[in-house]
């Protein structure tokens, strides 16, 4: 593991966001937007890779997730236990298909996606929680 | 009359190929506080597809010897070695022997051992960007 004592101390007032997409070059691309606004970005590429991030208990506020990724859990099912486990954790499933069943159009955005409107629809979740 | 006109230099890259994400999302978030750019990569399919696709000029590979994919790490290194020799490559590895084939194929001596000592890696990465600075077409 990293010793983390002799890291610099974190942004405390920026939101993290976690963006769950195994599309290497989609996910570097709206990491760097989120950044560029503001936002602490934790990277993954797969479901199991956000529950162990999410189970270290560091601060997330936000899970932005694609539906179809390798591994056992869809993004689907990820929401699904975010919204069971981690309740204080926002989550946006985004998808090229359709909105999975069960999920709330609010919580939904259709690819292909404006990243701007990511951003913006990001912002508007950890705002109103 | 002259017009001073200032010129910032984008920041310098970092390509961090690390399959677990509590060890990648440390050390990416350590790196970016010191100012680099960093982009992250869970695999070595995913690194390659970086350094092809992403159109960020990468200065600096830092990857796990054991990183999952089509290559290891030390397959990645000699790839870009071949065929991107601009790249510098930082392996890391946790196994004594894999020290010896790892320090063959980094520049600038050996290669780092896991745990990370975030400290160590800063000094390893400004001692291979200063390299590069006096030598750039090494």
């Amino acid at each position: 593991m990293v010793r983390l004592e002799h890291c610099p101390v974190p942004d405390h007032e920026a939101h993290t966001v976690i963006v769950a997409e195994d599309e290497i070059l989609i996910r570097l691309s709206i990491a760097l937007e989120l950044r560029e606004a503001g936002f602490h970005v934790v990277e993954a590429g797969t479901a199991d890779e956000v529950l162990d991030f999410l189970m270290t208990g560091q601060p997330v506020d936000c899970v932005f997730t694609d539906v179809r990724m390798p591994g056992a859990l869809d993004g689907a099912a990820l929401a699904y236990r975010i919204a069971r486990d981690f309740p204080q954790v926002e989550v946006l499933v985004t998808s090229a298909h359709a909105r999975p069943e069960g999920l709330a159009a609010a919580s939904f955005i259709p690819k292909p996606y404006v990243q701007e409107n990511v951003v913006a629809r990001i912002t508007a979740a950890i705002a109103s929680s | 009359m002259t017009v001073e006109k200032e010129v910032t230099e984008p920041p310098s890259c970092v390509l961090m190929v690390e399959a677990d994400i509590l060890v990648r999302q440390p050390i990416s978030a350590y790196l970016r506080e010191c100012g680099y750019r960093v982009l992250e990569a869970s695999n070595t399919d995913e690194a390659v597809l970086l350094v092809q696709q992403s159109g960020v000029a990468i200065d600096i590979v830092l990857a796990d010897v054991k990183a999952p994919g089509t290559l290891d790490g030390f397959a990645l290194s000699r790839w870009l070695r071949l065929n991107h020799h601009g790249m510098k490559v930082i392996l890391v590895g946790s196994v004594a022997s894999e020290a010896k084939e790892a320090g063959q194929l980094c520049e600038e001596g050996p290669h780092l051992s896991k745990p990370y000592d975030p400290q160590q890696l800063l000094d390893h990465v400004r001692r291979l960007l200063a390299a590069r600075e006096r030598n750039p077409r090494q």
